[in-house]
């Protein structure tokens, strides 16, 4: 997994490519908890993920509860990352683009 | 200098032996003919000498002086006439060999005891030899006897005298019997004056004859001898004295050896000129070897590694230049659309240039290829471009694949290379979409040629110089000993067909020089997996082992990140739950119609397919645990559960969409 985060005007956006696993999502975490204090609104582009476990969920659910629905965008969701998100429902809890 | 055997010290020695031979034959010579001279002369003289006796005694009858020899003639004078030692007459007694002297004169040198003991009158018994038995027997012309012993050397000579003329019946009167008359020369003391005379003289021409030999060894020395050794010196250590500067022999007169000399300045100018040439150009070979060296390793850099791993295929690559920089080049890679592009290629000639070329070749081919080109068209552009820049009209043979390893496709063209090969079931020759070498005409078009590789099949490809290898006894390994070696690697699941050919061109080569570049160049297909079986830590980590099994698996690319999701939460949750501390677990997957994965774990009983949380009553905001069972039982289009010898099996089964890889 690769992370690249920036920030614009308290607007977070970290760039995500590659698998979002039991193995990769503490990096992630630590990566949104250390933006989240200065940012209003994140932004994680997943255009680059190709795949996303239960431990990846987690992370991101954990986001949403820190940040808000409102202030978490998810982009570009690949169809197979797509799918885990309604597999589990967890759709309509998020802020999908 | 080093003492050496002069050949004109052997001369001088041999020389001398010479001369002094012929010294010696000629001092022989003349003694001999000096010494019979003498005798001839000595020989006139004593038969004058006895002439004269028989002349001066014809008037007298000797008889009648033998008891008065005083009052007859004077014997003595004759001697003292003629220079001789004695003068006798003597009356032979033939039957008795005995002989009576009737009268006897003295020269100068007479011996003591001659005069005491020879006397008229006196018998002397065994005396009469046989030259004067030959005188008393009538030969009047003078017998002459050489009477040489070891003390004495006189010469006699004998004549007969038998009358005498008697005044008183003034007629001649023989004798009762003959008498002899012996004139008699003692050569002893003319001997020793003439071997004095003879050893001075002899002494003489010996020295004179060395000096001369010495002096001629001399002369030759300094004017031969030396001046060649100053020459032989100079030769032998030319090269190292030419180090501190060449300088000319002196040329002296117009003799051979200022004609040596001349010689040498000559060849040893044009030596030293040639040597300077010589180290220059050894100079610049050296700098262009080690630029030669550098040029190899950047060339050597500029290929891929050697061998190259993937889950759907494996290349090996084997190159070995020739002694020169050559022009053999190969290259892979993975396209940004994961297809893999192979080429191979091989420049004409040799060295510097042929090294450029393939620089340039290698860098183009890998640039077009990722383009996205298929093969035609990388090699048309491929040409274009070198053909547009190609001012020493080089050329490159070269045969472009790209594998699509999702459909399983070849996609090949070639610019005049050596057919690959193909090792299936059976070894086919990529003869089709052959075009014209590349680098001289623009404009050519190629052709892309499909074929569809299955697993287990091999691409091999070469250069000419595995066929043309030649061995030691210049026989080439040929097109058909390799076909005959790769056709044994049908059937094999050894992927390494270039190693099976390397060790038998090693063999085939081993003596013989190596001429041309040697490059190999194989893709494999991996074969299907369809089982695989892991046994696992209870560590997070294994999950890396996890996939790239999957990967492996014949399966779509879809249901392989099933397969993860579905493997991740299970696993995930035996390391965090089955164990108190590390413990094992076994994965066993099998593809078919439908995929099974078992997970088997000796943990705590444990039904995870008991208790799946409803996803509508799960508590996003507080709770987050079950989620992962949740998803592998949604993903899973059936599992199962037991408990059996003390170990956790779950089996999760998935249908497989065959029709979609």
């Amino acid at each position: 997994m690769k992370l690249n985060v920036t920030n614009e005007d308290k607007i977070c956006t970290i760039v995500i490519e590659g698998s979002i696993d039991a193995l990769t999502s503490p990096e992630l975490e630590q990566a949104i908890s250390g933006a989240a204090p200065v940012c209003e609104k994140m932004i994680l582009d997943m255009t680059g993920v190709d795949y996303i476990s239960s431990a990846g969920l987690r992370t991101v659910v954990a986001a949403n509860q820190k940040l808000g629905k409102d202030n978490l965008v998810l982009k570009g969701l690949a169809p197979n990352v797509l799918e885990i998100f309604r597999l589990t429902g967890f759709t309509k809890f998020f802020n999908i683009e | 200098m080093k003492k050496t055997k002069s050949i004109f010290f052997k001369t001088a020695i041999i020389l001398a032996l010479v001369v002094l031979l012929l010294d010696v034959l000629v001092l022989a010579l003349t003694y001999n003919i000096t010494y019979n001279n003498n005798l001839e002369l000595a020989e006139s003289r004593l038969r004058n000498a006895a002439e004269m006796t028989l002349k001066s005694t014809e008037t007298y009858n000797l008889y009648d002086y033998v008891d008065k020899p005083e009052e007859g003639f004077n014997f003595d004078m004759i001697c003292e006439m003629f220079d001789i030692t004695y003068v006798y007459v003597v009356e032979p007694d033939v039957r008795t060999r005995s002989e009576t002297y009737i009268a006897i004169g003295f020269g100068e040198n007479a011996s003591e005891e001659a005069i005491n003991t020879r006397y008229p009158g006196i018998r002397v018994d065994g005396e009469l030899n046989d030259s004067e038995i030959e005188a008393y027997n009538g030969n009047d012309d003078g017998v002459i006897l050489h009477e040489l012993s070891r003390f004495d050397d006189s010469l006699i000579c004998y004549l007969p005298c038998t009358q005498y003329f008697d005044f008183k019946s003034n007629d001649y009167v023989e004798y009762k019997a003959p008498l002899v008359v012996g004139a008699e020369l003692s050569l002893n003391d003319y001997n020793r004056s003439f071997q004095r005379q003879f050893n001075v003289i002899t002494i003489l021409t010996i020295t004179l004859t060395l000096l001369m030999v010495v002096a001629f060894g001399v002369i030759l020395y300094f004017k031969v001898s030396h001046p060649l050794r100053v020459i032989t010196a100079r030769i032998s250590h030319f090269v190292t004295d030419r180090k501190k500067g060449f300088t000319k022999l002196k040329v002296k007169g117009e003799d051979e050896l200022a004609q040596m000399s001349q010689a040498f300045n000559t060849m040893a100018e044009e030596i030293d000129t040639y040597i300077g040439d010589i180290e220059a150009l050894t100079r610049e070979k050296h700098t262009q070897e080690a630029e030669l060296n550098i040029a190899r390793r950047i060339q050597m850099g500029l290929l891929q590694p050697d061998n190259f791993d993937t889950a759907k295929m494996d290349i090996d690559a084997y190159i070995l230049p020739a002694k020169d920089v050559g022009g053999d080049l190969y290259d892979y890679c993975v396209l940004d659309d994961g297809r893999i592009f192979t080429a191979i290629a091989d420049v004409s000639g040799k060295g510097i240039s042929a090294s450029l070329f393939m620089s340039r070749a290698i860098t183009l081919l890998h640039q077009y290829a990722q383009r996205g080109y298929s093969p035609a068209r990388i090699l048309e552009r491929f040409n274009d471009t070198l053909a547009a820049q190609n001012p020493s009209g080089l050329f490159i043979t070269a045969f472009v694949a790209i594998f699509d390893p999702q459909k399983h496709e070849l996609v090949y063209s070639n610019a005049g290379h050596n057919y690959p090969y193909i090792i299936s079931d059976k070894l086919v020759t990529l003869d089709s979409a052959h075009g014209v070498a590349a680098g001289l005409f623009a404009g050519e078009a190629f052709e892309d040629a499909t074929l569809r590789l299955a697993p287990g099949d091999i691409l091999f490809m070469f250069t000419d110089g595995v066929n043309e290898a030649k061995s030691a006894s210049g026989e080439f390994y040929s097109t058909q000993r390799l076909e005959d070696r790769l056709r044994t690697c049908i059937g094999s699941d050894d992927p390494a067909a270039i190693h099976v050919v390397l060790d038998e061109l090693k063999s085939f080569t081993e003596g013989a020089e190596q001429n041309d570049d040697i490059t190999m160049l194989t893709m494999r297909v991996k074969p299907y997996v369809s089982e695989v079986t892991l046994n696992l830590k209870s560590d997070k980590s294994e999950l890396v082992r996890i996939r790239s099994a999957i990967d492996q698996l014949d399966i779509s690319e879809d249901k392989k990140k099933t397969l993860y999701l579905a493997a991740e939460e299970i696993f995930v949750n035996i390391c965090s739950y089955a164990y108190d501390t590390q413990g094992e677990a076994g994965l066993n997957i099998t593809v078919g119609n439908v995929i099974g994965m078992t997970f088997t774990d000796s943990g705590a009983p444990f039904d995870p397919t008991a208790d799946v949380i409803d996803i509508n009553d799960y508590d996003h905001e507080h709770s987050i645990g079950g989620l992962g069972r949740f998803l592998v039982f949604s993903v899973a289009d059936r599992y199962d559960y037991e408990y059996k010898d003390g170990k956790n099996i779950l089996s999760l089964y998935f249908n497989n969409e065959v029709n979609d890889r």
